[in-house]
């Protein structure tokens, strides 16, 4: 990218959403989705009461629900389609045996709306190819809500013989800056980039009717900063509608598939063995505990360069859309720490006695005074990190990040930070070149991955050439629950196989 | 000599924003990525600082958002 280019993406960012450029909002009119849309609002508001027991059918249905509302091609072009279908159909046969009268009524209904849905043609597509071929091929892209859309919608412009610029997902930012982006869906289901920083001077989304969520996504930042963006929209309605007039919660609502999430139990002290963690949904029917300690978890990011793509992140900041680098059956620590302890050499049991004998201290205390007074003694010594305590007790944690808390802890343990210090840091010294030649192995392998396929498909398996690193996966996640749960701590990142993240992708 | 200013480019740096200790740092926040945790990192620190936009004399090209805040360290 040079300089020039770097000027033309700042002056569209400013003109994309000004007055003379306001964001277009086109809502289609589609019976079909609205009558699918309606069933699955009246199966929701039917069994409320107990959710859980219904999560098949609901997710399956929600699911054919988003895609009518983000994949403009035709039933030909949809991906999965029938099969989707199929279990609806299957689930509506398996809900009726246990269903009332009224709930029964609904379900037949769901049935049916569900076939015509999924058969019908989505009349957004029409209007989309329509708006193509008016402004010209070669210069409109066209931004789709999911990977899975945009491959859809390739197949289909290839049978068109159409040639456009596609993006989805998170491919975005790769598109070559054009007069004009469509994008399929109300803005609500795109994030704020393709608007802040905007691949086209003039950006139009186009949607089906029943999508009653037409507000723009603005970021905190934007509101706070000088210059903040602040885009304005215009709002088109094609064809009759039919449906009736919306309800508040209807228009604030996201129509992205979301988890059925546990509930956490009632709030209660950890005992020494758990951690707070948050439930996530991955790529490829899993899903994992991820714990919320501030501790780091390695991220892929593939749309950097090459050397570049693997980094570190914040547990916290963990949201969907994000690809996690993993280890099947354990967690990456495990072999991170016995690499270290190979490095160390000769020297290796000294640091590991020291280390021991500070995490064992500690370890008693947590034991004998329970987690919320040690980390609440800790926070009086200055300890700024204290909340941490319960994890730096697992021998895969090497030491508190900052020094003033490292000392400051031994000092409430009564221990000579002049001896444990230094063996801690050989370990960290140790650990950080063992974690180098990882991320140099994850580097190497993902060269020799299609990451284009992992764009498409959400999940793919790495091989390292690196003992004990055996079954990587990189995959994406789908959602984070928003409840945390009290979970013990050996279960936390590690993926298992979970049938509902099936049907969020 | 000490360290004046810390230049932090994108996401994967600016998660050490609340680590850095020089008296001044520029972070760079690339908005066509889809990450928010490198604003949501700088928006919580300035939550505990004073903001100083009115005091910074830099009127950026169209286009660019600034934010200018100071914390104690």
């Amino acid at each position: 990218v040079n300089l020039a280019e770097v000027d033309t993406l700042y002056a569209t960012a400013s003109t994309v959403g000004q007055l003379t450029a306001p964001i277009e909002l086109v809502a289609v009119s589609d019976i079909e989705g609205a009558r699918l849309d309606g069933s699955v609002r009246q199966l929701e508001h039917a069994v409320q009461e107990n959710p859980e027991h219904w999560a098949d059918l609901l997710m399956a249905a929600r699911q054919l629900r988003w895609r009518r509302a983000t994949e403009p091609q035709p039933t030909l072009y949809g991906i999965d389609r029938s099969e989707l279908l199929r279990e609806i159909i299957h689930q509506c046969k398996r809900g009726r045996i246990v269903a009332d009268t009224e709930t029964s009524r609904i379900i037949d209904e769901l049935g049916h709306h569900a076939e015509s849905a999924a058969l019908a043609d989505n009349p957004v597509g029409e209007i989309l190819i329509e708006s193509i071929e008016e402004i010209g091929r070669k210069d409109c892209s066209v931004l789709l809500g999911s990977a899975r859309a945009a491959e859809g919608v390739r197949q289909w412009f290839d049978s068109l013989g159409l040639r456009v610029d596609i993006g989805g997902g998170r491919g975005y930012a790769n598109l070559q800056i054009k007069d004009q982006c469509y994008c399929v869906g109300n803005p609500a289901i795109f994030g704020l980039a393709h608007i802040a920083a905007p691949r086209a001077h003039a950006i139009s989304h186009f949607f089906p009717s029943w999508l009653r969520n037409t507000s723009l996504p603005r970021s905190e930042f934007s509101r706070l900063a000088r210059g903040g963006l602040d885009p304005s929209t215009r709002i088109y309605h094609v064809g009759e509608d039919a449906s009736s007039s919306a309800t508040p919660e209807h228009i604030s609502e996201t129509i992205r598939p979301e988890p059925l999430w546990p509930l956490p139990a009632p709030s209660r002290v950890a005992n020494s063995d758990e951690v707070i963690a948050r439930q996530v949904m991955l790529s490829g029917g899993r899903s994992m505990w991820l714990d919320q300690d501030g501790g780091w978890i390695r991220i892929l990011d593939p749309l950097q360069p090459a050397g570049d793509r693997v980094h570190l992140r914040d547990e916290r900041t963990v949201a969907p859309g994000t690809f996690l680098i993993l280890r099947e059956g354990a967690t990456e620590s495990d072999a991170l720490y016995a690499r270290s302890i190979a490095l160390l050499g000769p020297s290796a049991s000294s640091v590991t006695d020291s280390q021991a004998a500070w995490k064992s201290a500690l370890a008693s205390k947590l034991r004998i005074l329970g987690q919320h007074a040690v980390v609440t003694a800790l926070e009086c010594e200055g300890v700024r990190a204290a909340s941490r305590a319960p994890f730096w007790t697992a021998p895969t944690v090497v030491r508190p990040q900052a020094d003033s808390d490292f000392i400051r802890l031994l000092g409430w343990l009564g221990l000579n930070p002049d001896v444990v210090v230094p063996n801690a840091n050989r370990l960290r010294k140790a650990r950080s070149q063992a974690a180098t030649r990882v991320r140099e192995a994850l580097e190497d392998a993902l060269d020799r991955t299609d990451l284009d396929y992992l764009l498409r498909q959400g999940h793919v398996r790495l091989d390292l050439d690196l003992e004990g690193f055996a079954g990587i996966i990189a995959t994406r996640v789908l959602a984070v629950s928003p409840h945390q749960h009290l979970v013990p701590r050996n279960d936390v990142r590690i993926a298992s196989p979970d049938r509902t993240a099936k049907w969020l992708e | 000599m000490e360290t004046e200013l810390t230049i932090l480019d994108g996401a994967s740096a600016i998660r050490w924003l609340p680590e850095i200790t020089t008296p001044l740092v520029i972070a760079v926040i690339d908005r066509s990525t889809a990450d928010e945790s490198a604003p949501a990192t700088a928006l919580q620190l300035r939550a505990s600082g004073q903001s100083i936009d009115d005091l910074l004399d830099w009127h950026p090209t169209t286009g660019i958002e600034s934010l200018a805040f100071r914390v104690s360290l």
